[in-house]
C-alpha cells in the first residue's frame, strides 16, 4: 500500500504535470521557420552594371529560435527572426568570395530582408538585398525552399 | 588537396589519435574514456580546431567529404546500440523489489516533467514554428531522462559497485531508464517523421507489431542459434555472419517503419537470449572495432556539428546554465529522492541520483537523431552536447565525494563474506589448467565459486597476416581443453574468456578489475628472460592487480591433507592464511601454522607469542607451531619437507619471495619445497591496515601444539 502510494506520488503526479505542460504549450507561437536552404532568384533588370548584382546563389538558414546564421555564397551575418521576418543585423561579410569582393565602385555587402509567403512554414520567402558601401539600388528577391538530404553540411 | 578515400583514411587516423590521447588523459584524471573522446570530437570541430586553424580545418574536413564520416559513425552507432541492447539483461532486474521499480520510473518521469517544463521556455526562443510543442516537449523530456547505460557500467565495475545494493539498483534503474526513453524516442520520430495522424498510428503500430515479432519470433530463432553455437563451442565466422544480418535487418525494418534504424540494432541486441557464452563472445568479437574505431568518428562527427560560437550572448549562456541546471535537477534529484523514499540511505540515494545523472554518449545519440530530425535548433544541441558532457565529467567527482572508495571497499569486504568467490585463472600453458582448477575448487564451495578461465594471444605470438578468427577459435579451444575437460568432469561451470594481448600483465590487471576478481590464480610460468618464479608476467600482474594474486607450483595433486602456512604477520601472510582457511573448510586438510621467531636472547625480537595471545582463534584442524630460529627462511624450508602435500606462503620479503623482475637471489623456498606451492601477494589495498596478531579467519576452537 505504501509502495503503491509512492508510486502514485512519484510517478503518477508528474505524468499528470507532462500532460498539463503538452496542453499548455500549445498555445506558445514559436517563431517562423526559416531555416533550411533556399534557391533564391534575383530581381534584376538586364541594364543593371555587374557590381550592382547580387551573387545569385543559394541561401541558407541555419536558425536557432529567434537567431539565424545567414549564408549567401560565401557571405555570411547573424540574423534576427522578429515579427514574422528575418533581418541580418549586418551585411553578409564578403570575404573569400571574389563575386562580392569590394573594389571600386563594388558593393561592400548586402543586408538581408525577407518575409515568409502564407504560412509559418514558409516555401517561399520574398524580401530585398539592401547594399552597404556603393550607389546601387536593393534588389528585390524570391527564394523557394530546396530539399536537403541528412547529414547535409553539418559544420561548413 | 587530399579527398576521396585518402581523405578518409586520413580524417580516421586524426580522429583516432585524438581520441585516444584525450581519453588517456581523462583516464589519468581518473574520467571515464568516453569523456576524452567527446572532448576529442568537440575539439576537431568548429568550435577549436575551426576556430584556431580554420585552414587547417577546411582541408581535413572539407564540408564535400563528411557524408562518408556521417555514414561510417552511423554504421558504429548501429553496432553500438546492438552492444547496448546486448548489455541489457532481464536479471539485473530481478530481485531488486519495489526499491528499483519506484526509483527507475521516477527517475524517467521527473526528468522528463522538468524537461518538458523546460519546453514552455525554451521553444519560442530556441525553437521555431517547423517544430510542433508536442515534439519539442517530448523530446526534451526524453533527451532528460536518458542515462548512459554504458557509461555507468563501467563506472560501477571500475568503483567495484556492481556488488552492492545501491550499484544493483542503479544498473536496474539505467537499464528500464534506457529502454523507457528509447521507447519514448521511437514516439517521437514517428510523430515528426509521419505526415499526418493516420501515418503516426500506422508507424507506431507497425513498430509496437515489429516488437512483439521479435520477442516472440525473433528470440526463440535466436535461441536456435545460440544452441548452434553451443553444439559448435565457439562462435564461427558463419554464425557470426548470420547475427551481423540479422542486426542489418533489424535496423533496416526500423528505419523503413519510420522510427530510427538504431532502434531496430537496440532491439535486437535486447532480445537475443543472454544465458550462455555466445552473447559474450559475440560482444567480444565486435566490441573493439565498434569502441575503439567507429564511436570516436561518431564524436568527432557530433563535434563538428557543434559550434560552441553559437552561444555568445549572456541570455544563451543562461539558456545554457538552464538547461544543465534543469537536467541535473531532474535526473539526480528524481532519482535520489525516490531511492530515499524506498529504503536506502541518503548516501547511497546521492549516489544513486549521481549515477543516473550520467548522460554520455547515449544522451549524444539521442540528440544527434534530434538535430537530424529538426526537433532541436543547432543552438540548443550545443547547449545539450554541453549538458551531456558535464553531466558524465561530474560523476565520478561527485561519487568519490559522495560515496568514497574506502568506503565501497570496506562495505564489499563484509558482502564478498557472504556472497561469491571470484577466482580469475589466466592460462599461459594447457597443461597447466586441471591443476589450477583443482587449486580453485579447493577455494570456494561449487556454488558459490565464479571461476573464469582466461587465454591471452601475445601479439607477437599471431601470424603475420593475422589469424583468422576460425583459426584463431581452434587455438583457444586447445588451450582451454584440459582445464575445460576437467570442469565438465567435476560438474564446475568455468567462463573461458580469449583475446589477442600486447599487455599481458595489464589485461589479466583488467580484466580481473572487469570480473571483480578476489583472486587471480596462475600458474608457474618460467619467463623468457629470468629464472624467478616471481618475475615476468607474474610480476606485472602481482603489482599492478587489485585483486589478492596467487602463483600455483603444482608438484603434487590434490586433495590436500596437510597444508603448511608459514607466517610472519604481514599483509601477504594474512592472505595467505586466509587462503589456507579456505581451502581447510573446502578439504577437511591440516592446516600447520608455523611461526618463526627470533630466538628470544635477541634484543628487540618480535615476538608475536601467538599461543598467549589468543589460543582459542583456530578451527579444530588448525595447529599452531611456533619456532625459534634466526633464519625464518631455512625453518620454512625445513618444516615443508616434513610430508606436507601443501605449502601456502606470502609473497613477501620475510620468505625471500618478493616478487621482483629479474630476481635469482630470492625463492630459495620455492625451489627447495618438495610439495606444491601457494604463493600468495595480498591485493595493494590489504597491505596498508596495521599488524594484528595472528587469528584464524573464521572458526572457533584451536588446537595449538
Amino acid at each position: 500500500m505504501k509502495t503503491a502510494l509512492l508510486y502514485l506520488a512519484l510517478v503518477g503526479l508528474p505524468v499528470l504535470g507532462v500532460l498539463a505542460i503538452l496542453r499548455a504549450g500549445q498555445r506558445l507561437d514559436p517563431p517562423v521557420a526559416f531555416g533550411g536552404m533556399w534557391r533564391v532568384e534575383m530581381a534584376v533588370a538586364d541594364s543593371t552594371p555587374r557590381t550592382c548584382r547580387p551573387p545569385a546563389a543559394l541561401l541558407h538558414v541555419e536558425q536557432s529560435g529567434e537567431r539565424a546564421r545567414v549564408r549567401l555564397g560565401a557571405g555570411s551575418a547573424v540574423g534576427e527572426v522578429t515579427g514574422g521576418r528575418l533581418a541580418t543585423r549586418s551585411a553578409l561579410a564578403v570575404e573569400g568570395d571574389p563575386t562580392l569582393r569590394p573594389g571600386p565602385g563594388t558593393c561592400a555587402g548586402w543586408r538581408l530582408d525577407a518575409r515568409p509567403a502564407g504560412s509559418r512554414v514558409p516555401v517561399i520567402l520574398s524580401g530585398q538585398l539592401t547594399p552597404e558601401g556603393c550607389p546601387c539600388a536593393p534588389v528585390a528577391f524570391m527564394a523557394q525552399r530546396a530539399a536537403t538530404s541528412d547529414g547535409e553540411d553539418p559544420a561548413h | 588537396m587530399l579527398h576521396g578515400l585518402p581523405l578518409l583514411l586520413l580524417q580516421i587516423a586524426v580522429v583516432l589519435v585524438a581520441a585516444r590521447l584525450l581519453g588517456a588523459l581523462c583516464r589519468q584524471i581518473h574520467q571515464p574514456q568516453v569523456v576524452g573522446e567527446m572532448i576529442a570530437g568537440i575539439a576537431l570541430g568548429p568550435s577549436l580546431l575551426g576556430w584556431l586553424a580554420p585552414g587547417v580545418s577546411a582541408v581535413l574536413f572539407p564540408a564535400e567529404s563528411l557524408p562518408s564520416l556521417h555514414v561510417l559513425s552511423q554504421v558504429g552507432l548501429i553496432l553500438f546500440m546492438f552492444l547496448v541492447g546486448l548489455e541489457l539483461d532481464p536479471k539485473l532486474l530481478r530481485g531488486q523489489g519495489e526499491t528499483a521499480l519506484v526509483t527507475s520510473h521516477t527517475s524517467i518521469v521527473v526528468p522528463f516533467l522538468l524537461g518538458s517544463g523546460l519546453a514552455l521556455y525554451l521553444y519560442p526562443r530556441l525553437s521555431d514554428a517547423s517544430v510542433t510543442f508536442t515534439e519539442f516537449a517530448l523530446f526534451m523530456g526524453a533527451a532528460m531522462s536518458v542515462t548512459a547505460f554504458p557509461v555507468l557500467a563501467r563506472i560501477l565495475t571500475e568503483r567495484n559497485l556492481l556488488r552492492t545494493k545501491v550499484g544493483a539498483v542503479t544498473i536496474a534503474c539505467a537499464a528500464v531508464d534506457d529502454v523507457t526513453a528509447w521507447c519514448i524516442l521511437a514516439g517521437v520520430v514517428a510523430l515528426v517523421r509521419a505526415t499526418g495522424p493516420e501515418g503516426v498510428l500506422v508507424t507506431l503500430g507497425g513498430t509496437f507489431a515489429y516488437v512483439l515479432a521479435m520477442v516472440f519470433l525473433g528470440r526463440p530463432l535466436l535461441r536456435r542459434l545460440e544452441a548452434y553455437y553451443e553444439s559448435r563451442g565457439r562462435l564461427t565466422p558463419d554464425v557470426f555472419a548470420v547475427v551481423l544480418l540479422a542486426l542489418l535487418a533489424s535496423a533496416f525494418t526500423t528505419e523503413a517503419l519510420g522510427i530510427h534504424a538504431l532502434f531496430g540494432a537496440f532491439l535486437l541486441g535486447a532480445v537475443m537470449p543472454k544465458e550462455k557464452g555466445f552473447v559474450r563472445d559475440v560482444t567480444e568479437r565486435m566490441e573493439w572495432l565498434t569502441v575503439v574505431l567507429l564511436l570516436p568518428l561518431f564524436f568527432a562527427y557530433t563535434g563538428l556539428r557543434t559550434q560552441v560560437g553559437l552561444i555568445d550572448e549572456p541570455a544563451l549562456f543562461v539558456d545554457a546554465a538552464l538547461v544543465l541546471g534543469v537536467a541535473v535537477l531532474g535526473k539526480f534529484g528524481g532519482s535520489a529522492l525516490a531511492a530515499r523514499v524506498t529504503g536506502l540511505s541518503w548516501r547511497e540515494a546521492g549516489a544513486l541520483g549521481t549515477l543516473m545523472n550520467t548522460r554520455g554518449l547515449m544522451e549524444l545519440v539521442i540528440l544527434t537523431i534530434g538535430l537530424d530530425l529538426g526537433v532541436i535548433s543547432p543552438a540548443l544541441f550545443v547547449m545539450m552536447v554541453l549538458m551531456a558532457l558535464v553531466t558524465t565529467f561530474m560523476t565520478t567527482p561527485i561519487l568519490e565525494a559522495i560515496y568514497p572508495l574506502r568506503l565501497i571497499r570496506k562495505e564489499a569486504v563484509g558482502e564478498a563474506e557472504a556472497g561469491a568467490f571470484t577466482v580469475l585463472i589466466p592460462l599461459s600453458l594447457p597443461s597447466s589448467g586441471p591443476a589450477l582448477l583443482d587449486m580453485a575448487r579447493a577455494l570456494a564451495p561449487p556454488d558459490r565459486a565464479r571461476l573464469y578461465a582466461l587465454h591471452l594471444q601475445r601479439t607477437d605470438d599471431a601470424r603475420l597476416s593475422g589469424p583468422t578468427a576460425e583459426g584463431e577459435g581452434v587455438q583457444t579451444v586447445e588451450a582451454f581443453g584440459p582445464l575445460l575437460a576437467a570442469a565438465d568432469a567435476a560438474g564446475v561451470e568455468v567462463r573461458p574468456l580469449a583475446f589477442v594481448s600486447h599487455d599481458v600483465g595489464g589485461d589479466i590487471t583488467a580484466v580481473a578489475h572487469a570480473k571483480a576478481a578476489d583472486l587471480v590464480l596462475m600458474g608457474w610460468h618460467q619467463p623468457v628472460l629470468s629464472q624467478s618464479v616471481l618475475g615476468g608476467a607474474v610480476y606485472d600482474v602481482m603489482k599492478r592487480t587489485r585483486a589478492d594474486v596467487a602463483v600455483f607450483l603444482a608438484r603434487l595433486p590434490g586433495p590436500w591433507r596437510r597444508v603448511l602456512v608459514p607466517y610472519s604477520g604481514g599483509a601477504h601472510d594474512r592472505a595467505a592464511l586466509a587462503l589456507a582457511d579456505r581451502i581447510g573448510q573446502q578439504t577437511s586438510a591440516e592446516i600447520t601454522i608455523l611461526h618463526v621467531v627470533k630466538p628470544a636472547r635477541e634484543e628487540g625480537s618480535p615476538r608475536l607469542g601467538l599461543s598467549e595471545e589468543n589460543p582459542e582463534a583456530f578451527g579444530p584442524n588448525v595447529r599452531l607451531k611456533v619456532v625459534e630460529r634466526a633464519d625464518a627462511i631455512t625453518a620454512a624450508a625445513e618444516e615443508a619437507r616434513q610430508g606436507y602435500d601443501l605449502v601456502v606462503i606470502g609473497a613477501s620479503e620475510a620468505w625471500g619471495l618478493e616478487p621482483s623482475l629479474f630476481s635469482m637471489r630470492h625463492e630459495q623456498l620455492a625451489r627447495s619445497c618438495p610439495a606444491s606451492l601457494l604463493i600468495v601477494r595480498a591485493n595493494p589495498a590489504a597491505e596498508a591496515p596495521p599488524k594484528q596478531p595472528l587469528r584464524a579467519p573464521r572458526r572457533a576452537r584451536a588446537r595449538v601444539a
